[in-house]
């Protein structure tokens, strides 16, 4: 091999080091997409998710017996309250976007009342006893009015993670129990489950 | 011409010389800056001398967890468990090989590779991610980390690297407080188990003292009778709180970051390459232990001094860890200084001695070994457990080595309440002298 040919090896090796070296990964693309388009990225809980399960569960809660018994039984619609939701899983799951679909699932459907949860009870509380000192009489709201909760919504996300190298399977279910308040009688369970395979990618740039 | 060429070259050289040279301090020489401020134990300007030297991309996992350490140090919880989910993140990322950064830590050094983190600072992220939620009192979220730390451990006990890193018996402890906590009680009792066949087998840890009565007190709950038994022989202890009188009390748990973990320094080494007979240098990177823990500490509470026990050694943890490492990583130092020398070689017989030297400075300046780490972990944990009356206690703890006292720690008004742990940490970086 001539010496020239050699070197222009050299040089060519050289610079695709240099560039290897330089290139590193380009600028931040944005895309605005539907909020009901489905994007899986890690394989973990994600507003999909959230989504879903509350649609289907509550569509589930609504369509059961207990609503017709207590129709017969009392006038109007029972009221229900969303109590604690736990996070028995093994990721960091926003439980307040969960609870707020659930929430807007059962206000929307039209066919049961619905009240503050404590939380917020307690700041519209606060509102009303400042009312007592600041707002004008005719408009002032009185205490003592709220209306108790017939049942109340509670319930857990578990999971179940099985892993081997790359791929996992991630197993979620969600159960939701409504309690009657007036004597803790449990009037519906539900269950929701969601698997996962979820396979890492073994290349990156 | 030929002369035109020549130069062309040389310059290329000097400009890849310069390129990357400039990245070939050790990570450890950044982060002096930032070691000088915690032993002055300002950890605020300690946090803003490291986000000053972030550093570049592919070290952004020792930054993140390095960060979110200090930033529990200032006692920001929230702020600190936004870095380690960053860093979480990362570390999934990272699992997936990069071909170009292959390429550059085979040619030019392990350095220019993304830092996934060593197996144990994987595990310490989780644990310190609990303790932060359980400082904010977020009870269930320090159970997802507990969730998360046996993931991680299965799954480091499925790699090569992962093995050498003998599951750490702290790890355990802390998920069995958690689950029993909630009064989760079998998963509770299989966690105490799991934490004492650890620290029976460990060659560098006793039992704790109060884990011998957290097994006696879940195994009498669980109704487990021969193992009870077996127990109260093996500990010779009798009399033990009951999970019921222990609700009655409440329980301080105090826990101490002591000192920090060691630093990781770069040795070069001259070795024989076996498969072409030369002699090249290499760098590899080692622990140093760092001076700045106390060797016990002791906690002054009703006039009483408890010693606190170590928990885990995160000095011999990692240092275990990488000496399993360091066959690997020698034989990839080698190929490298091989590849390196081979190139220096030819670029002397093609264009002369002055062109070979220079090859010659840029193969030894970028041989640089890889010195990032999570070294703002502490050198051990030491923790004492102790059921307490409910009432508002001061606490004072002392820190000593042998008959030296090194410091104190003034804990003031502290709240015990019935059927719960308050969780008490303190992070102690023995001042310079």
């Amino acid at each position: 091999m001539p010496p020239l040919m050699k070197s222009t090896h050299l040089q060519q090796t050289l610079i695709l080091i240099c560039l290897a070296l330089l290139l590193s990964a380009c600028g931040t693309v944005v895309k605005r997409v539907g909020v009901d388009e489905v994007h899986d990225l890690s394989g973990n809980w994600n507003d999909t998710d959230s989504r879903l399960v509350s649609e289907e569960m509550i569509a589930d809660v609504l369509s059961r017996a207990w609503l017709n018994n207590y129709r017969s039984k009392h006038k109007g619609q029972p009221t229900v309250i969303v109590g604690e939701i736990r996070n028995l899983s093994h990721e960091h799951i926003n439980l307040n976007t969960f609870t707020g679909d659930m929430e807007r699932e059962l206000i929307n459907s039209g066919k049961v009342q619905f009240v503050a949860s404590s939380n917020e009870r307690e700041e519209v509380r606060e509102e009303r006893s400042d009312q007592e000192f600041h707002a004008r009489e005719d408009t002032r709201k009185e205490m003592g009015q709220e209306i108790g909760a017939d049942f109340m919504l509670k319930g857990s996300i578990n999971t179940i993670v099985d892993h081997e190298g790359k791929a996992a399977i991630k197993y979620y279910q969600v159960d939701l129990t409504l309690i009657s308040m007036a004597d803790n009688r449990k009037v519906w369970v539900g269950q929701k489950k969601i698997k996962k395979v979820v396979k890492k990618g073994a290349f990156r740039l | 011409m030929h002369t035109v060429i020549v130069n062309w070259k040389l310059a290329i050289l000097l400009f890849t010389m310069t390129l990357l040279t400039s990245g070939c301090a050790t990570y450890s020489d950044h982060i002096r800056g930032v070691y000088l401020q915690l032993e002055q134990q300002d950890p605020v300007a300690a946090l803003a001398e490291l986000e000053q030297a972030s550093g570049p991309q592919r070290d952004r996992l020792a930054y993140l967890l390095n960060r979110a350490m200090l930033l529990r140090m200032t006692a920001d919880y929230s702020a600190s468990n936004q870095n380690f989910e960053q860093a979480k993140i990362l570390i999934e990322r990272l699992d997936a090989i990069s071909l170009r950064e292959q390429t550059g830590a085979l040619s030019i050094n392990e350095g220019l590779r993304s830092y996934p983190g060593e197996p144990h600072e994987q595990v310490f992220l989780h644990l310190y991610a609990a303790l932060n939620y359980l400082q904010l009192g977020q009870l269930d979220s320090a159970r997802v980390e507990a969730l998360q730390v046996n993931l991680r451990l299965q799954s480091l006990a499925e790699n090569a690297n992962g093995k050498a890193y003998n599951e750490d018996p702290f790890a355990h402890y802390l998920t069995a407080m958690i689950y029993e906590e909630l009064e989760e009680w079998s998963d509770a009792m299989i966690a105490y188990r799991d934490a004492y066949q650890r620290y029976a087998a460990s060659l560098t840890l006793v039992v704790p003292e109060f884990l011998k009565h957290d097994l006696l007190r879940l195994s009498a709950k669980m109704g487990l009778s021969d193992e009870l038994a077996s127990y109260q022989e093996t500990f010779g202890i009798k009399k033990y709180l009951t999970v019921a009188d222990l609700k009655s009390q409440g329980e301080l748990v105090f826990i101490l970051h002591n000192g920090l973990a060691p630093k990781k320094e770069q040795q070069g080494s001259r070795v024989v390459d076996y498969g072409t007979g030369r002699l090249v240098s290499i760098a590899l990177p080692y622990y140093v232990t760092n001076d700045y823990h106390a060797q016990h500490a002791s906690a002054l509470i009703n006039g009483q001094a408890q010693p606190l026990e170590t928990m885990t050694n995160i000095d011999a943890v990692a240092k275990r860890t990488l000496e399993a490492r360091i066959p690997a990583l020698t034989a990839r130092a080698i190929a490298r200084a091989v590849l390196k020398d081979n190139a220096a070689r030819r670029v002397e017989e093609e264009q002369g001695p002055l062109a070979g030297f220079f090859v010659n400075i840029v193969a030894a300046a970028t041989e640089v070994a890889d010195t990032r780490s999570w070294w703002s972990l502490p050198h051990d944990i030491q923790v004492l457990r102790m059921p307490l009356s409910p009432a508002v206690y001061d606490i004072r703890v002392d820190l000593h080595n042998d008959d030296t006292q090194l410091g104190t720690l003034d804990f003031k008004n502290i709240t015990i309440t019935a059927g719960q742990k308050t969780f008490v940490e303190q992070h102690w970086i023995k001042p310079a002298p």
